[in-house]
């Protein structure tokens, strides 16, 4: 049996149990009070990992001088489109965040708001960016969406021959529309 | 076929115990398994779950106290491994829990769900899961001062379901 059968499998599970009444599932559950799996969940602490894991969030609390040297440089351009792409290391900032790939489309100015959880990591946009992170050396955390954020930075883009150079000068926030005026 | 390596941290007497009879299924407060450390901190967790259990006298009964980590591989089809990382898994459970308004927090109740979930996976998926892999919190930071949390998040365990899939490789003492 492989992977597409045993998610045909998960995903049957699943309709199944979103099918039961109130009643029904709360039977269910009851009847699983002593299970093996309900134990090793409850015993070992993994519900709590989450959690544990979301006071590394305390990044967010680390003073901005602390955290402002973002450096996103070597940005590949490719000159076919109007993106910028690159592999890039987010390290001294967030240790274990990589930024995996960044697609911006070129233009002088534009705003982002970075934020992560151990278990996800996302980007809330201002302006024309995306990116995707991963977190370096966790394969079975994936790329999803969240939006917890902390970090406003302002990135100004620069083009040198085929490269464009990121970097993060001061607090900026989208809400200034004088300054991003300004800026654009 | 896949191989999980994985260590397991106890006292030398219960480490000699297990070498010539074999890992025993206890039915304690974790559940039915057996548990091992994976990943790249393996030993270190073995060692510092094994001096976690120390500082409550687990050991203080046995002959050889000293600490001993067993190395093995647990050994089953890819079908009989199931990962409760798993995204699909995890989304799907999500999901339920959603839709029949369980509260997140409540962890009593979504630990009943993985139960009523796994066992009905078994079911539609006509296999028993003989090796179980799940993050898990670390031992307390006092006993793995080194333990890289913010670089490799929580570690994982494998636990075995099915003694007939563990292979014991070596023993290690750690003195000290």
């Amino acid at each position: 049996m492989n992977k597409e059968t045993l998610y045909a499998a998960i995903k049957s599970v699943a309709v199944d149990l979103c099918a039961m009444s109130k009643e029904e599932f709360d039977k269910e559950l009851e009847a699983h009070r002593d299970g093996d799996i309900a134990k090793l969940l409850l015993e070992t602490k993994a519900l709590d990992v989450g959690e544990i894991e979301a006071e590394l969030f305390d990044y967010y609390s680390v003073p901005y001088a602390e955290a402002r040297h973002i450096d996103l440089c070597n940005f590949h351009l490719d000159s076919s489109s109007s993106y910028v792409v690159g592999h890039h290391s987010l390290k001294n900032l967030m240790p274990s965040v990589m930024l995996s790939t960044v697609s911006i489309p070129v233009r002088s100015f534009a705003t982002l708001t970075v934020g992560w959880s151990r278990q996800a990591t996302s980007v809330r946009l201002h302006g024309p960016i995306q990116m995707s992170f991963f977190t370096q050396g966790m394969p079975g955390y994936k790329m999803t969406r969240v939006e917890s954020y902390s970090i406003t930075r302002k990135i100004s883009v620069e083009e040198q021959e085929s490269f464009s150079y990121l970097s993060a000068n001061k607090p900026f926030s989208i809400n200034d529309e004088q300054e991003y005026k300004l800026a654009a | 076929m896949i191989t999980i390596e994985g260590s397991h941290g106890t006292s030398v007497t219960r480490a000699t115990r297990i070498q010539v009879s074999g890992f025993q299924l206890g039915t304690g407060r974790a559940g039915t398994g057996v548990y091992f450390w994976l990943g790249p901190y393996y030993i270190e967790l073995a060692v510092g779950w094994y001096r976690f259990l120390a500082s409550k006298n687990e050991f203080a009964d046995d002959e050889n106290p000293t600490c001993a980590i067993i190395i093995v591989d647990v050994k089953a089809g890819e079908s009989e491994v199931l990962n409760l990382e798993d995204e699909e898994l995890k989304n799907e459970i999500a999901l339920v829990v959603k839709k029949q308004g369980i509260n997140p927090r409540n962890k009593t109740a979504v630990a009943k769900l993985y139960d009523s979930f796994i066992m009905r996976l078994e079911e539609k998926f006509k296999v028993k899961f003989k090796a179980i892999k799940i993050r898990v919190g670390i031992p307390p930071l006092e006993f793995i001062r080194d333990y890289p949390i913010s670089v490799v998040g929580a570690p994982m365990c494998c636990v075995a379901r099915d003694t007939g899939c563990i292979t014991i490789k070596s023993m290690r003492i750690i003195e000290g």
